[in-house]
């Protein structure tokens, strides 16, 4: 534990007996004895002369606390008898720091942040808005893309505590490519968001292997009781660090793939580099040759296909084949 | 303090009796009611999909002592008279099934939503449920 945490705990010993009403008037002695008690190290006098000029240092680096030396009683008090550290509320300087702070997490996150949070955060707010009557609270200053609740949304909580507290779920899924339901007891282990839409990540008793499942396509997950099946953290890593996507291909392991981009597609993936095995060589003419190190996806497919002429795969040929087929199908 | 009453699930992997669609997909058993998971998808037989609903006589039928367990509630299909119109030949729909409550012991059971079936009724049969291939949910964090 850190200094500053035994002098915060301290602090909270030392606020207990200024505001125990039963025993006023704590010593020097009394105070000792107590954070020794209470947190197992012995204070000498000069620190808890410290800790006691530093209660009453304004915030951030005290609590203003109102502590006085009662000459006829022989010990300390708070002249302010409602006083006490508990009691101390949020200051300007950390309102408004929260308030940023949520500005943030509401722009970025948006309508993927949990309802939960969000009503934390009114809460914790609201007593405060008759202090800044001119709060800027509501004007957007950052804006992210931020579609609509999107089916499946309501079972994240469910999986988020499912995926913490490593609990099985029974579910059933329904595949969008077989147009069939499955019921499947899925072992969850990381909520995965990409392109704007959310998937559970976990070990399948059915496929007998590491799964993604769009939440879309998830009806009535209920937690059961039933030995956590934990993967692999290399096989999590593989699966979720070296795939650019959320749907890995099937039998296909991590590979270099090569394009050729033109210089229009270079300056983007120059900008927003997919991966961070990307590889950018750039040519005379501004265009470029990029490898990655990837397990191929179908989103990694379809990222290509999106710039048209503009990118062209190089290695391996039968990513290039696909490409050629799937646009002569469109 | 109120008992909290143990609930057990059973997935069917297996269509019973081969019927494909709807596929009945799960079977839960509590003290207050039987729930059975159902999924359905459309197909290019009838224009837009046609429809489904559910009759109000649906029951349960424990094969062996052929005691009967009545439908109490369904959930995202409609019962009859009233229908759910499909939009496309590409819809589906996940619904769900409430009848009176099945004893938690091993038994085989039947749905039936019509004693005189056609091909587009929905009965099941032989649904054999044994509690070792059940699983207890956790109550509290219950769909």
């Amino acid at each position: 534990m850190g200094v500053k945490n035994y002098a915060q705990q301290r602090y909270k010993v030392i606020d207990n007996l200024l505001t125990n009403s039963m025993r006023r008037y704590p010593t020097m002695e009394d105070i000792i004895e107590k954070c020794e008690e209470r947190i197992d190290r012995r204070p000498s006098f000069e620190t808890i002369q410290k800790d006691i000029a530093t209660m009453k240092l304004s915030p951030p680096d005290g609590f203003y606390a109102p502590i006085k030396f009662n000459a006829s009683q022989r010990g300390y008090e708070y002249t302010d008898p409602d006083f006490s550290i508990d009691k101390i509320g949020l200051n300007d300087h950390d309102i408004e720091s929260l308030k940023e702070a949520i500005d943030l997490i509401k722009s970025i996150g948006g309508a993927r942040v949990s309802t939960k949070f969000s009503h934390a955060v009114e809460k914790i707010l609201s007593s405060y808005k008759e202090r800044f009557p001119k709060s800027d609270y509501s004007r957007t200053i950052v804006q992210t893309d931020t579609p609509p609740t999107s089916r499946g949304f309501e079972h994240f909580d469910l999986f988020f505590k499912a995926c913490k507290d490593r609990i099985p779920v029974s579910m059933v899924h329904y595949s969008y490519n077989n147009r069939r339901f499955k019921p499947l007891t899925i072992h969850p282990m990381i909520l995965k968001e990409f392109d704007n839409k959310w998937y559970v990540v976990g070990y399948s008793e059915f496929h007998d292997s590491l799964r993604t499942f769009g939440v879309d396509r998830i009806y009535a997950p209920q937690p059961i009781f039933k030995e956590f099946i934990k993967a692999q953290s290399s096989e999590i890593d593989t699966y979720l660090n070296d795939t650019y996507g959320v749907y890995p291909l099937d039998n296909e392991k991590k590979q270099i793939i090569k394009i050729a981009a033109s210089a229009l597609a270079t300056n983007y993936l120059e900008a927003y580099p997919i991966h961070e095995s990307q590889h950018l060589e750039k040519h005379q003419r501004g265009n470029s040759t990029i490898t990655f190190d990837l397990v191929p996806s179908m989103e990694l497919i379809s990222y290509f296909m999106s710039y048209g002429n503009e990118i062209r795969v190089i290695k391996p040929s039968w990513i290039a084949s696909l490409i050629q087929e799937k646009t002569q199908v469109i | 303090m109120k008992k909290i009453p143990k609930t057990i699930l059973f997935e069917i992997h297996d269509s019973p009796n081969g019927k494909k669609n709807p596929q009945l997909l799960r079977v839960i058993l509590n003290e207050e009611h039987t729930r059975i998971d159902f999924g359905y998808h459309t197909y290019p037989l009838y224009i837009n999909g046609g429809w489904i609903k559910i009759a109000p006589e649906t029951f349960i039928e424990e094969k062996e002592t052929k005691k009967r367990y009545l439908l109490t509630k369904a959930l995202n299909i409609p019962v009859s008279p009233d229908k759910l119109h499909f939009e496309s030949q590409k819809d589906w729909q996940f619904f769900s099934l409430y009848f009176e409550p099945l004893p938690q012991i091993n038994c085989t059971i039947n749905v039936i939503e019509d004693e005189n079936p056609t091909r587009d009724d929905f009965n099941y049969y032989d649904i054999e449920l044994l509690m070792q291939d059940g699983v207890r949910v956790k109550e509290a964090l219950i769909y």
